[in-house]
């Protein structure tokens, strides 16, 4: 990793209103709970491939009822008014970012690598896990490297940079309009790379 | 409903009413000095500004000068993704189109994200009267829909109001407790919209970008509304100005840095989304229905004005907006109809007509800050003098200004007649004090003084005394 790159979007991160953190693997679990506790997570939702890709086991540190996972293993029986009714009850979401971008200190979601995506929009508070390999210096680097995973972007992209606010009353910053009040990022310092 | 009032009969009894509106010019120059110093900011972080701006520039000229070719591969790859994409010709065929999707699909709510088209085309009222659930979900356009008024900014439609007025407000018409913390506000907003986001069933967005090579839109913005428009109803519509194309998804860094710089001064808005078609099944958590309704309503005119179409670059930044002294001044308002500032002035006679809106291309001090400021490089100060130049053509402007100016033209065009008339001035003005007033300039300014000497009589002796 560029510890430049890092301090750079952690910087930019850090002024657009996010929360950056960065740890090793075998401390993942406990940053992720130090994060939890201070922002008073009660109910939180892991998207399983950040179960799978950064070794989470929520089962083995959380109790059962305080948790769940998306994708369901089974999406049959998918009930719109129900699933929205499920995610309102979320306090916080467990989920990954597909690049770091330092310039302006966003982090890149890729829509049909999160499938469903409600989780992202509505719970009040979001934890995205990234890799050293996920950082990128700028912009363009970042299209770039998103053009070459074309066949992913049908459902498209959403770029993130801090949490939701807004300044339409007399320009004072108030954060959680609609969306996450509080946007988290925890890169995993020794995460391996892609055939690496 | 908002009324059309930019009737230029009209436009200096309304700058005078708002010259005199205390609080709303003082919220205004608050907020558009702010928007100018966090958009310095973050523009000094670019050393390569300039580059940026003129290749942003040939960017657009190259869209614009080509826009059917562009239109068409738009459409052509919006379509290839299973959406349903037209073109509307008039405001009134938009509007219809709009309606007939929401019958087709049963709606009765609708969410809405700010969208500059939308108010062009008068969507809200259009879909209220035919007994639609029309709700802006953008925390400023929301207290503007409550107070029953019209956008004052581009970016910051609520400007004006003071958070006294909005707490008043929200009471009011929410039936919440008074208050005038913006947090406590924000969040009896976020409820109240929750429950419309819940039962909605359309979703309309405007679009910053319609990327021609990939069919996709974008949206820029920072309260997560729009993203919520476009992900929770079963049907999302897009309406856009057929101007707003870039050719490709690498074009956008480009574009998006300019564009959230010179709007908001941040390095990106906290959310910029890249949509779709609609999701495929098992996890159908965004639209089941996606629509373009691409809108022309007078763009094509304008297209046909080799001077005017230089309008069609405008990204919708409001930088120019924050930069006028006019706008700085009297605000928004008076300009009468959705686009406002320097932009505003140049296009709107092009949508409503010289009758209606003639006078608004004298609404500019012609200083040039606009085009500084404008990040695809819009000659504006040159447009609004060549949309005064058709203007008076066309036979606006009052009768004794053009007597006056032909009269002018008559002295000036002649040396001798011209140099006569200054010594007489200079000698009533030394010796007679005349003249004393002169409307609308002597009360804040003093009155220039005729030199004695003529530049030609000053030359020659300047010449005589230098040193050969
Ligand atoms: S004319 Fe230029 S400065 Fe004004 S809103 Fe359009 S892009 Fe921005």
């Amino acid at each position: 990793m560029t510890p430049n790159l890092w301090e750079q979007f952690r910087r930019h991160f850090q002024e657009a209103g996010g929360q950056p953190y960065a740890t090793s693997a075998t401390k993942a679990v406990d940053m992720l709970q130090t994060i939890i506790a201070g922002a008073n997570g009660k109910q939180l939702l892991f998207e399983a491939s950040a179960i799978s890709e950064f070794s989470l086991h929520p089962e083995a540190w959380l109790p059962e009822s305080s948790f769940s996972i998306t994708p369901a293993p089974t999406p049959k029986g998918w009930d719109r008014k129900r699933r929205l009714e499920r995610l309102l009850t979320v306090d916080m979401v467990v989920s990954t970012a597909d690049f770091l971008i330092a310039e302006t200190g966003s982090a890149l979601v890729i829509l049909q690598k999160h499938p469903g995506q409600w989780h992202l929009w509505l719970p009040p508070g979001i934890i995205l896990l990234a890799a050293p390999h996920q950082l990128v210096d700028s912009l363009p680097t970042a299209f770039h490297r998103l053009a070459q995973q074309s066949s992913l972007l049908q459902q498209g992209y959403v770029l993130l940079t801090g949490p939701s606010k807004t300044a339409d009353i007399e320009k004072r910053l108030v954060m959680g309009m609609h969306g996450p009040r509080m946007v988290y990022v925890l890169l995993i310092e020794d995460a391996p790379s892609p055939g690496g | 409903m908002w009324k059309i009032s930019t009737h230029t009969r009209g436009l200096k009894r309304r700058i005078r009413a708002y010259l005199r509106a205390g609080r709303y010019r003082e919220n205004i120059y608050r907020a558009t000095t702010h928007a100018l110093a966090q958009r310095r900011r973050a523009v000094a972080e670019i050393p390569h500004w300039e580059a940026l701006r003129e290749q942003a520039h040939q960017i657009k000229r190259e869209v614009i000068d080509n826009l059917e070719y562009h239109l068409e591969r738009f459409l052509h790859h919006a379509r290839q993704q299973g959406i349903t994409a037209v073109v509307a010709q008039t405001a009134a065929a938009a509007n219809a189109e709009v309606e007939a999707i929401a019958r087709r699909h049963g709606v009765q709510t609708v969410v809405k994200s700010k969208s500059m088209v939308t108010e062009e085309i008068g969507l809200n009222p259009y879909l209220q009267q035919r007994g639609f659930d029309i709700v802006e979900t953008d925390l400023g356009e929301f207290i503007i829909q409550l107070a029953e008024e019209r956008p004052v900014h581009l970016v910051g439609p609520a400007l004006h109001k003071s958070r006294q007025e909005i707490g008043h407000l929200f009471h009011q018409q929410l039936g919440t407790p008074y208050t005038d913390d913006p947090t406590l506000l924000a969040r009896i907003a976020r409820r109240a919209l929750r429950e419309k986001f819940l039962a909605a069933d359309m979703g309309i967005t405007g679009a910053n970008f319609g990327i021609v090579d990939s069919g996709r839109v974008v949206v820029i913005e920072n309260e997560g509304n729009a993203r919520l428009c476009m992900t929770l109803p079963r049907i999302h519509v897009v309406i856009m100005g057929m101007e707003r194309f870039i050719p490709s998804e690498t074009d956008l860094p480009l574009f998006l840095t300019l564009l959230c710089r010179s709007a908001t001064g941040q390095r990106l808005t906290a959310y910029v989304s890249v949509t779709g078609g609609p999701l495929p099944s098992p996890f159908p958590e965004g639209p089941e229905q996606v629509y373009y309704i691409i809108v022309d309503n007078g763009r094509t005119r304008l297209l046909r004005d080799p001077w005017l179409k230089q309008a069609l670059y405008c990204i919708r930044c409001a930088a120019c907006y924050n930069a006028c002294p006019v706008y700085q001044t009297v605000g928004g308002y008076p300009y009468g109809w959705v686009y406002q500032g320097p932009i505003g002035a140049v296009i709107t006679p092009e949508f409503l007509g010289p009758r209606m809106a003639g006078g608004l291309p004298f609404l500019s001090t012609l200083c040039g800050a606009c085009t500084d400021v404008c990040p695809v490089k819009i000659p504006l100060h040159r447009l609004l003098v060549y949309q005064r130049h058709r203007m008076l053509q066309r036979g606006s402007g009052a009768w004794w200004e053009k007597k006056f100016f032909s009269f002018f033209e008559k002295l000036a065009s002649h040396p001798h007649r011209w140099n006569k008339t200054l010594q007489i001035l200079g000698t009533l003005q030394r010796h007679a004090g005349i003249p004393r007033w002169l409307p609308g300039w002597s009360p804040s300014r003093k009155l220039p003084r005729v030199h004695p000497q003529n530049f030609f009589q000053w030359w020659k002796r300047h010449q005589s005394s230098e040193p050969s």
